[in-house]
C-alpha cells in the first residue's frame, strides 16, 4: 500500500498503513481497530462511517477490506482459517505471531469462504 | 439485530452482495403496499355509502348504523306526533339525509340542508364545548363527563356509550365527526343521569337502522324523556341540547320549520347537528 489511512478525530490522529489493521469490530457507537501487533485504537463513531472512511480515502483498494455483518470489517489478507460449523474465523498470516479468533455467523462465514474460493479461480 | 443485515458480506468499495435481493424484496414490499392501496381505495368507493363496523374499532354491533336508505329516494324529515307514558313527543324521521358537525348554522337557503339543531353543549364559564368533540378530524374538546357519543363516518352515524377514545381516534384519523352527550338509551336499555329538572328535551334517536330527532312538547326530566324514548322501542338515544335553543327543519324546498327561540348572538363554539340530503336536487 503506497498511502496510510489516515483517521482524524476532533483530539486525535491515527495514520496507518491499511496491510497493518487486521480487522475493525463494532461496540455500539464506537468502533475497534486492531492492528496486527495487537494494538487497539478506539474511535469515537460507528463501522459504518469508519467504513466510509476507508472506501474515500483507499478507492479501488478499498476491497482489501471486507465488511461481515454489522459488527466487523476485516482484512482479507489475514484470513487464515474459515470454520462454518464452529462459526470460527481466524485471521492470521504467517508474518505476526498472533491469531485473532473471531466469530460470525454461518451464513455470513458461508458467503466470506465462497468469495474467497472464487477469488481463487479466477486467478 | 436483523439476520440479513448479520449475514451480509460485503467487498469494501462495492455494493452489499444480497444489495438486489434487498432490493428486490423492499419493491415487493412496496408493490404489494401500493396494491393493497389501491384495493381499499376501489372497495371503498364501491362502499362509499356503507361505511360500517368492519371498518371501524370496536364497537358494539349492535349500535351500528349501515345506510339504510335507497339512493334513488328523496330526501326528507316527515314529523309526527306521539305520546307515551303521558309524554308527548314529535318525532322526526330523517330520510336518505347524512350528518355532519358545523361551528356555524348553515343558511336557511342553503335547501340541501333538512335539520339543524345544536349538538354537544357549551360551558356557561367557559363557554368551552362540554366534552371530547372532534370537527373534521380535529380535536376541538376534551372531556368524558358525558359517556355517550355520536360519531359520524362519511354522513353515517354511530351512536355509543362508552369512556374508550376507540371511535374518536377513529374520527381524528379519518377526519370525521365526534361529539359527546348524556346517553338516553343504549341498545334498548335506559341510561341513568343525573341531569335534574324538567326542559324540553331533544334527542337523536335510532330504531333498527332510522334515526329520529325527538323532542318532547312539554318539559320532561331526563328520566321520563329516556323512559318514553326506551317504550317507544328506539333502541339507543343521545341526548342533544334541548330548552329553548335554536333548530330548524326543512319540509320542503320552500317551507322551513323552526324550534326553540333564535338567538343573534348564540355563544361562542356553538356548534350544530346537520343532516343534509344525500344527492343535492
Amino acid at each position: 500500500m503506497k498511502f496510510p489511512l489516515i483517521i482524524s478525530t476532533v483530539n486525535e490522529l491515527v495514520r496507518v498503513y491499511p496491510e497493518r489493521i487486521v480487522y475493525i469490530s463494532s461496540d455500539g457507537n464506537y468502533s475497534v481497530m486492531v492492528l496486527h501487533d495487537k494494538t487497539e485504537h478506539l474511535f469515537s463513531f460507528n463501522l459504518s462511517h469508519f467504513q466510509q472512511l476507508i472506501e474515500k480515502q483507499l478507492k479501488a483498494d478499498a476491497s482489501l477490506f471486507i465488511r461481515i455483518g454489522k459488527g466487523l470489517i476485516i482484512n482479507r489478507e489475514y484470513i487464515y482459517k474459515i470454520n462454518v460449523g464452529k462459526q470460527a474465523l481466524i485471521l492470521s498470516d504467517m508474518k505476526i505471531e498472533h491469531t485473532f479468533v473471531l466469530s460470525a455467523s454461518k451464513e455470513a462465514l458461508r458467503q466470506l469462504k465462497g468469495l474467497v474460493e472464487n477469488e481463487m479461480e479466477k486467478r | 439485530m436483523r439476520r440479513d443485515e448479520e449475514d451480509e458480506v460485503q467487498v469494501l468499495g462495492t455494493a452489499p452482495k444480497n444489495g438486489g435481493r434487498k432490493a428486490l424484496w423492499r419493491l415487493i414490499a412496496i408493490a404489494t403496499g401500493v396494491l393493497l392501496i389501491v384495493l381499499c381505495v376501489i372497495y371503498l368507493s364501491v362502499n362509499k355509502e356503507e361505511v360500517t363496523s368492519e371498518s371501524l374499532p370496536e364497537i358494539p354491533a349492535s349500535i351500528q348504523q349501515e345506510n339504510p336508505l335507497p339512493a334513488d329516494s328523496l330526501p326528507e324529515v316527515r314529523a309526527q306526533a306521539d305520546s307515551i307514558n303521558d309524554v308527548v313527543l314529535t318525532i322526526f324521521a330523517l330520510k336518505n339525509l347524512k350528518a355532519e358537525l358545523a361551528m356555524q348554522m348553515p343558511e336557511q337557503t342553503d335547501t340541501s340542508v333538512y335539520f339543524v339543531l345544536q349538538a354537544a353543549d357549551i360551558r356557561k364559564d367557559n363557554k368551552q364545548i362540554v366534552g371530547d368533540f372532534v370537527l373534521r378530524g380535529k380535536q376541538l374538546s376534551r372531556g368524558k363527563r358525558k359517556t355517550g357519543y355520536c360519531a359520524i363516518i362519511q354522513g353515517n352515524i354511530t351512536l355509543g356509550n362508552t369512556i374508550n377514545d376507540d371511535m374518536k381516534a377513529y374520527s381524528i384519523a379519518n377526519g370525521c365527526d365526534f361529539f359527546r352527550q348524556y346517553p338516553l338509551v343504549m341498545n334498548g336499555e335506559i341510561q341513568e343521569n343525573r341531569l335534574k329538572g324538567k326542559a324540553i328535551r331533544r334527542a337523536l334517536a335510532q330504531q333498527n337502522q332510522d334515526f329520529y330527532i325527538i323532542e318532547t312538547q312539554n318539559r320532561e326530566s331526563m328520566y321520563d324523556f329516556s323512559e318514553a324514548l326506551c317504550d317507544m322501542g328506539f333502541t339507543n338515544a343521545l341526548y342533544l341540547v334541548g330548552g329553548s335553543s335554536y333548530a330548524w327543519w326543512r319540509e320542503d324546498a320552500a317551507t322551513v320549520n323552526e324550534l326553540g327561540v333564535y338567538n343573534q348572538n348564540p355563544l361562542p363554539n356553538t356548534n350544530y347537528l346537520v343532516f343534509r340530503a344525500m344527492k343535492i336536487n
